[in-house]
Parts: C-alpha cells; sequence; structure tokens
C-alpha cells in the first residue's frame, strides 16, 4: 500500500506539472476560440441583420405602396395576353355564349356615328383605369374589337385596390393603337389609377359622353362605349368579382376557355359587342357576323336591351 | 494518436436544420400537388391583401417555365445533405462555404419572391410565406451554428471541456 501511495505520489507530481502546461494551453485556446467564435458571431449577426432589413423593407415598401395609392402600375401586355386577345377573337365565334353572363344592358341609340380619321364608324370607349367595372369590360370589348381589326400597344393593370371589387386585373387603352377595315376605334382612359386626368375627349365625343354617359351627381357614368352611335353600353360588361384575385395573365390564360367562368363571361359579352359592331358594318365580315356564337347574341341582343 | 479535426459545429445544429428543412419540404410538396392539380385548392382566406390563388397562378409562379414551388420543393430537397450530422461534423471549409452560399441562394430567390407579391401581383400567399420564413429561419440558424463552429482537432485537450482533460489525466493515472 504504501509502496502505492509513493507512485500516486511521484505520478501526481509528474503529471501536475503536464496538467499546468496543458491547462494554460487549453486556457489559450479556449480564449482564440471564444475570440474567434465572438468575431463570427459578430459577422453572422450583421449579415442577418441585413438579410431581415431587406426582406422587411421589401414587405414595407410593398405595403407602404398599396396603402398610399390604391393605383397599380400601367405595364406593357405581355405577349401571352396580347396573344389571348387575338386567339380567343377567333376561337370562341363557335361557341355557343352563355348569355346569362352578360351585365349591361345595352341600350339602343339613334344618333349620328363618330367616325376616325379614316371615315370609318367609330367605336367610342370612355373609361378610367381605377374602375372595375371598366376593368371587367375591356377584355371583353377587345376580343370583340379585335375580331375586326389587330390591337398594338396594349398595356395591363389593375383597378384600385380600395374600391368595390379591388385590384380587378385588366387592360388599359391609354397607348393602344388599333387598325380595322371595318371600324375605328377610340379608347379614353380619362383618368388614371389615382383619379389624375390621362386622356381627353374630343368635342363630340364629349357631347356624346355628357348625353349618354350616364353621370350621375357630377360622377361620370363609367364606363361608356358608344357603337357607332347604334349602340351604347353603361356599366361593366359582366361581373369583375369573376376576376378577383387573378393576374392579367391568369385572365389570359382562362379567357379561351368557355368552361371556365372567366372565359364565359368574357366571350359572352364579348358575343355582344361583335354583334353590335356587325350592326354598324353592316354584317361584316361575314365570317365574324354569321358566327354561331354573333349570331345568337345578336337574336338575343333585343331582348338584352330591353332588360 | 492521429490528429481528427472536427466542425465544432454545435449539436443541435443538424437536426435543427433538418426538422426546418423538413418542414420547408412539406411545405414545397403541399404548394407543388396544388399547382399540378387543380382539384386541390389551397386552403387560404382571400380576403384583402391575401390571396394564394392569385399568387400560385401569377405570371411570377413560373421561373423559365418551371413551376416556383417545383423549385422550392427541389431547393429543400438539396438542402438535406448539408445539414446531415456527417457534414455538420466535416471540419471541410468547402462543405461550411458551400452550405451558407446554397443558404444565401435561397435567401436571393425569397427576395424576389417578396418583390413579386407585394409589387407585382400585390397579393400575398400565407403557404408560400410559410416557406420563405421557413427559408429564411433556416438561413439564420444555419448562419449561426456556421458561426459557432469552430475547427479544432478533436484528439486534442480541449478546454472546452474540463471534464475530458480530467478524464485524461485520471486515465493516465490508472
Amino acid at each position: 500500500m504504501a509502496d502505492g501511495r509513493d507512485d500516486k505520489g511521484r505520478t501526481s507530481t509528474k503529471y501536475a506539472a503536464k496538467k499546468a502546461a496543458t491547462e494554460r494551453i487549453a486556457a489559450q485556446r479556449a480564449a482564440q476560440q471564444r475570440a474567434d467564435r465572438k468575431r463570427n458571431l459578430l459577422w453572422a449577426g450583421g449579415g442577418v441583420l441585413l438579410v431581415i432589413v431587406v426582406i422587411g423593407g421589401i414587405v414595407l415598401a410593398g405595403l407602404h405602396t398599396k396603402k398610399s395609392a390604391g393605383a397599380s402600375d400601367v405595364l406593357p401586355a405581355s405577349t401571352a395576353v396580347s396573344q389571348a386577345v387575338a386567339t380567343t377573337a377567333t376561337s370562341s365565334l363557335t361557341t355557343q355564349p352563355d348569355l346569362s353572363k352578360v351585365s349591361g344592358p345595352p341600350s339602343a341609340l339613334t344618333t349620328p356615328a363618330l367616325t376616325g380619321s379614316n371615315g370609318l364608324p367609330q367605336v367610342l370607349y370612355v373609361g378610367a383605369e381605377w374602375c372595375p367595372n371598366c376593368g371587367a369590360t375591356r377584355w371583353s370589348l377587345a376580343v370583340a374589337l379585335a375580331r375586326f381589326g389587330t390591337f398594338s400597344g396594349l398595356s395591363t393593370t389593375y383597378s384600385s385596390s380600395t374600391d368595390s371589387d379591388p385590384h380587378t386585373p385588366t387592360l388599359s387603352f391609354r397607348d393602344a393603337s388599333y387598325k380595322s377595315s371595318y371600324v375605328d376605334f377610340d379608347g379614353k382612359e380619362q383618368v388614371d389609377g389615382n383619379n389624375q386626368p390621362l386622356q381627353s375627349l374630343t368635342t363630340a365625343e364629349n357631347a356624346l359622353f355628357e348625353k349618354y354617359g350616364g353621370a350621375t351627381a357630377g360622377t361620370p357614368g363609367y364606363p361608356f362605349i358608344d357603337f357607332g352611335g347604334k349602340w351604347r353600353q353603361n356599366g361593366t360588361a359582366f361581373d369583375p368579382s369573376v376576376l378577383a384575385g387573378l393576374t392579367p395573365d391568369s385572365v389570359a390564360a382562362q379567357m379561351g376557355d368557355s368552361t371556365s367562368k372567366q372565359g364565359a363571361a368574357i366571350q359572352a359579352s364579348a358575343d355582344v359587342f361583335t354583334a353590335e359592331i356587325c350592326d354598324m358594318t353592316g354584317g361584316k365580315p361575314a365570317n365574324v357576323c354569321t358566327a354561331t356564337g354573333v349570331v345568337t347574341a345578336t337574336t338575343a341582343l333585343a331582348s338584352l336591351a330591353s332588360k | 494518436m492521429p490528429s481528427k479535426m472536427t466542425s465544432g459545429a454545435p449539436v443541435w445544429a443538424a437536426p435543427v436544420c433538418l426538422v426546418l428543412t423538413v418542414i420547408g419540404i412539406g411545405l414545397a410538396t403541399y404548394l407543388t400537388i396544388a399547382h399540378y392539380d387543380t382539384n386541390i385548392p389551397l386552403t387560404c382566406p382571400a380576403k384583402g391583401a391575401i390571396d394564394c390563388e392569385a399568387v400560385t397562378t401569377s405570371a411570377q409562379s413560373k421561373v423559365f417555365g418551371i413551376p416556383v414551388a417545383l423549385l422550392g420543393l427541389a431547393y429543400f430537397v438539396g438542402m438535406i445533405p448539408w445539414h446531415l450530422p456527417m457534414a455538420w461534423r466535416s471540419a471541410d471549409p468547402r462543405i461550411k462555404i458551400g452550405r451558407l452560399l446554397y443558404g444565401l441562394s435561397g435567401i436571393g430567390f425569397v427576395c424576389y419572391l417578396v418583390y413579386a407579391e407585394a409589387f407585382i401581383i400585390k397579393k400575398i400567399c400565407l403557404w408560400c410565406t410559410g416557406v420563405h420564413i421557413t427559408t429564411l429561419v433556416l438561413f439564420v440558424v444555419t448562419v449561426f451554428a456556421s458561426a459557432l463552429a469552430i475547427p479544432h482537432d478533436a484528439t486534442a485537450i480541449d478546454d472546452d471541456d474540463d471534464d475530458d482533460d480530467d478524464d485524461d489525466l485520471e486515465d493516465s493515472d490508472d
């Protein structure tokens, strides 16, 4: 036992020095590691803070933009939207329209037709970019007009986010050009999404809009469409709520599908508008004005007008 | 005794990150299925600025023709190897940097998607926000766990664990 204690004592002495040395080294290493960790954590904290500030900034800026204006950017229509308007114009001609989707009512007019610089009878559209009813109506009007000619320069935007049917995805005619051998088209967006003046009406257009625009108590009646002095549209072409939550591109993706609620509404009201334009053009072109959907709309036009 | 370098990463790093990755996979899988199968609606209120369908059917829901939901799923699946315990134990700096860069790429994409929701679509998708938050939390955890990871020789005496030192001495005593 005594030898064991002596051995233990020698071992303890021998390792006491080693332990002291290792503790010194360990302490130095620990201090170095603590310093490294502290430095790394500062960098990490800074990096994470930067990321959170960037993401938070984007969110706050987006929320602020929406609250302050209620208006959306007006952007050139994507290729998909422009193509969908042109494609739907032709592909839907043979589809039987579900006229129960059509709002209005269209009314018959007997006033002289406005004419464009080319002498063709004019379709006049008057609307506002904030207006949700205009938002729905533009889709159908664009499809109908695309059956008689071609659009370029269409834009896309949304109606006001603070009005009824907020943020309805839509087209804008503000920069649009239209070429046709049958009709002229003048699409006037009187005010933008912030209700600021955008495009002026001519004296003749203003007189027509004043008389038939359906303004009430100083509030302009948007949208208003004059079909060559033969028909007029006051108010929406269909219920804008069917477009709720969609983007212009997703509307474009649906508009050619008559089994979708968006496609059914857009196509049916486009058929009614087409029938009204056919009345202006004397039934030209025949392939459009005698198409299944247009004939159905023409037949129903009288009853729709009397609703 | 041969040296054995370890990353020095905290032991909670791998399990916490893997749990977050699995949550991300779950959310992204749901969004991917809902994208491809229109019969499966996204359980999401459409009120005010919140509208999942508007976001998931928007033009921004695809990048180069690939659904964003599918990209998110691929991102989280690709995240798994980076967060395996073996990867967290490795002292190879390429793994540490690769893991951070992979996470950073996800954050960059989240910034774009949040921008698209806030400025282009002007709608917010709650499920997508869940994925964004998961990505952000996973990145934050990865960054801090990496910051705490100081590579060291596991066979060397480490003052971080004094008990081990004592054990070594006691072993020697024996």
